[in-house]
């Protein structure tokens, strides 16, 4: 128990080193390309160091290497005051071009301050040195203003900046910087009362050996900032907290260590678990950047897919609209709306008639087949007679069939049958699709039409369309049913279809979870084909 | 003689229309937009009102629901090439009594479609 009081200051200082440096590198990883999260980075960094600096200058009992350090420090505190300014300058900016001012005369400037720091031009000789060892007072060498001013300079600048910046700002932005607003007066607040008041007003010095931890308010508050608005991930979060959980054990055993052997079995545990952690946390974080993507990209492909449903409406609309007044002009003609038509002029019109007709089918074809490709194909189920969908389609068809000569005949079922659940047009257009193309490759004879009910564990209906046409061959059976296969008879008995008709029937029918297919003995011995539905 | 009104922007088709119910006996008025719908219906209410969806201003189906506010029960069918499942399904929300394909039906079908509803 001794030995934690004790050590307790290390302990605390330790943690507050460990978990900037893991803050800094969760932001950074966050997004490596920014320019704001590689700034924080370097502050976490170098404030880190400057932690680690600070704490040690007060534990070495060797005046002359106190000395080093203290020298150290505020080389350090330095490039703390020039990483804050830079934070704040970029902030929250991905990247940024630096002026030719800053590049080529304000670093140069920093980077000469601080190696000053190092020699005897800031820091002159040691003063005074305490009964213990411990060095009280330090001569000051003729760049001490030097140093002053562009420490204080520096820090000044970065809260102007981010004072201006704060007011500028909208919305998220504005409450990201404030934030990080309200973390940097905590951290200069505990470090003026800490490091300055208490030491020079009321001679204690004793909490300027903690001063990394002063530091945590305006890094937890400025990684709040940064992360939260990228993403909130409460596994990485927990997985932080957890790491540091470990981390804070880990490092507890290790000021705890009683010999050297012990230091040197839990140091690099202690070490491993810092690299782990942070290793881990990154792999998280991609983990988190994929999702992120993931999400983005099915919003946009939802997007297009709406966007692609729509367009196939209103292009069939627009495809559609010239098509609906040649067919209603011509027909009104034919009907003697606007007077009556000399026999010699019908049969040209009848023709242009049938020829828009074919044209309507092949857009209705084609749209059919774009939505099935895109998967856009909406069924609109009710309870239906099978029986009156056939006829329907029969009604339909017979003029057809009757201008070849053929019969189309449908057998009705010797007891009727039950109504089944379907999409009334989808389920009639199959039917017509099949029934059409039967009475397309028949010359002679015509086409038959039964339905029967299948018992058995999943009962069915069976819809059986019979010509006495052309018949197919096993080839043709195969990819009778693929879209724009037209079969070795196509090209000869019908010039007009390209091919979409069987395709289209069998894919309205399996999305009913139905069967569609088709037998034949062979050429010249017509064909049979079936629709299974369930009932 | 029954009164009905058409809202069909596209004139080649307004004026095919107005022609065909006129020879069957009608009285006709037509409409290029919800707008000079609404200022039809409030002249004089139609008995009933063949409308397109895709119109100048906005979407046919709009009519219906603003002379549903002003508590007109005037019945509606569609007459549209537009076929998207979803505006099928408001329109019969809305109490259409048909949806009918433009490209389905001559001109003399389509009376005698539009006359079952009158």
């Amino acid at each position: 128990m001794n030995g934690l009081f004790r050590n307790f200051d290390l302990l605390s200082v330790g943690v507050a080193v460990v978990s900037t440096v893991i803050l800094g590198f969760i932001v950074f990883f966050n997004n490596r390309k920014s320019i704001t999260n590689s700034s924080f980075l370097l502050f976490c960094l170098v404030t880190s160091g400057w932690g680690i600096v600070n704490y040690l200058n007060y534990q070495i009992d060797r005046p002359e290497i106190a000395f080093w350090f203290i020298r150290l420090t505020i080389f350090l505190a330095i490039w703390q005051a020039y990483a804050i300014f830079q934070f704040f300058y970029v902030f929250p900016k991905e990247q940024q071009n630096f002026s030719r001012l800053y590049k080529f005369l304000f670093f140069p400037w920093i980077f000469f301050t601080s190696f000053l720091t190092l020699t005897p031009l800031v820091f002159a000789e040691i003063a005074q040195i305490s009964p213990e060892g411990r060095i009280v007072g330090v001569v000051n060498g003729p760049a001490i203003p030097l140093f002053g001013l562009t420490a204080i300079g520096l820090v000044v600048s970065a809260l102007g900046i981010l004072i201006r910046k704060t007011k500028k700002a909208r919305d998220r932005e504005k409450t990201q910087l404030l934030f990080i607003l309200i973390g940097t007066v905590l951290m200069f607040a505990l470090i003026i009362v800490f490091n300055f008041l208490l030491p020079a007003f009321f001679n204690n010095p004793y909490f300027i050996p903690l001063g990394a931890i002063f530091t945590l308010p305006f890094l937890a508050m400025t990684s709040y900032a940064i992360l939260v608005y990228k993403f909130l991930n409460t596994r990485v979060v927990m997985t932080e907290i957890f790491i540091l959980i470990l981390l804070f054990i880990s490092l507890l055993e290790l000021v705890q260590a009683k010999n050297l052997s012990e230091v040197l079995i839990r140091g690099p545990a202690f070490i491993g678990l810092i690299v782990f952690g942070i290793l881990l946390i990154k792999n998280f974080l991609r983990e988190t950047e994929l999702k992120d993507k993931l999400q983005i990209a099915y919003a946009d492909l939802k997007k297009l897919d709406e966007a692609k449903s729509e367009f196939l409406s209103i292009a069939s609309h627009q495809l559609r609209t010239p098509l609906s007044a040649i067919k209603g002009y011509i027909s009104m003609i034919l009907e003697g709306t606007y007077g009556e038509l000399g026999e010699k002029t019908k049969t040209p019109l009848k023709n242009v008639y049938q020829a828009n007709e074919r044209l309507i089918k092949l857009v209705n074809d084609l749209l059919n087949l774009s939505r099935i490709e895109a998967g856009r194909v909406e069924l609109e189920m009710e309870k239906t007679s099978l029986e009156e969908i056939t006829l329907q389609a029969i009604e339909i068809l017979k003029i057809g069939a009757k201008n070849k000569n053929l019969y189309l005949k449908f057998e009705k079922p010797k007891s009727s049958l039950p109504p089944l659940w379907l999409d009334k047009q989808k389920t009639i257009q199959a039917i017509l699709n099949i029934v059409d193309n039967a009475i397309r490759y028949t010359e002679e004879g015509g086409v038959t039409l039964t339905i029967k009910k299948e018992d058995g564990t999943l009962p069915k209906v069976l819809v059986k369309i019979k010509d006495t046409g052309v018949g197919m061959d096993e080839e043709e059976l195969v990819s009778l049913f693929e879209s724009f296969s037209r079969g070795q008879a196509g090209s000869h008995y019908w010039t007009e279809g390209i091919g979409l008709g069987l395709y289209v029937a069998q894919k309205f029918i399996s999305l009913q979870k139905g069967r569609v297919w088709a037998e034949s003995e062979g050429k010249g011995k017509g064909s049979t084909f079936y629709i299974e539905l369930p009932a | 003689m029954p009164r009905l009104l058409i809202v069909e922007d596209e004139t080649l088709l307004a004026e095919m229309y107005r022609d065909s119910f006129r020879a069957a006996g009608f009285q006709v008025v037509s409409a290029p937009s919800v707008e000079d719908a609404l200022k039809e219906v409030a002249r004089k209410s139609p008995d009933l009102i063949v409308l397109d969806v895709l119109l100048l201003d906005e979407n046919g189906l709009s009519l219906i629901e603003k002379i549903r506010k002003e508590k007109k029960d005037i019945p509606f069918l569609v007459l549209s090439n537009y076929d998207d499942p979803q505006t099928i399904k408001k329109a019969f929300e809305l109490g259409s009594k048909e949806y009918l394909l433009k490209t389905d039906f001559t001109s003399s079908e389509l009376v005698q479609e539009v006359k079952k509803y009158l």
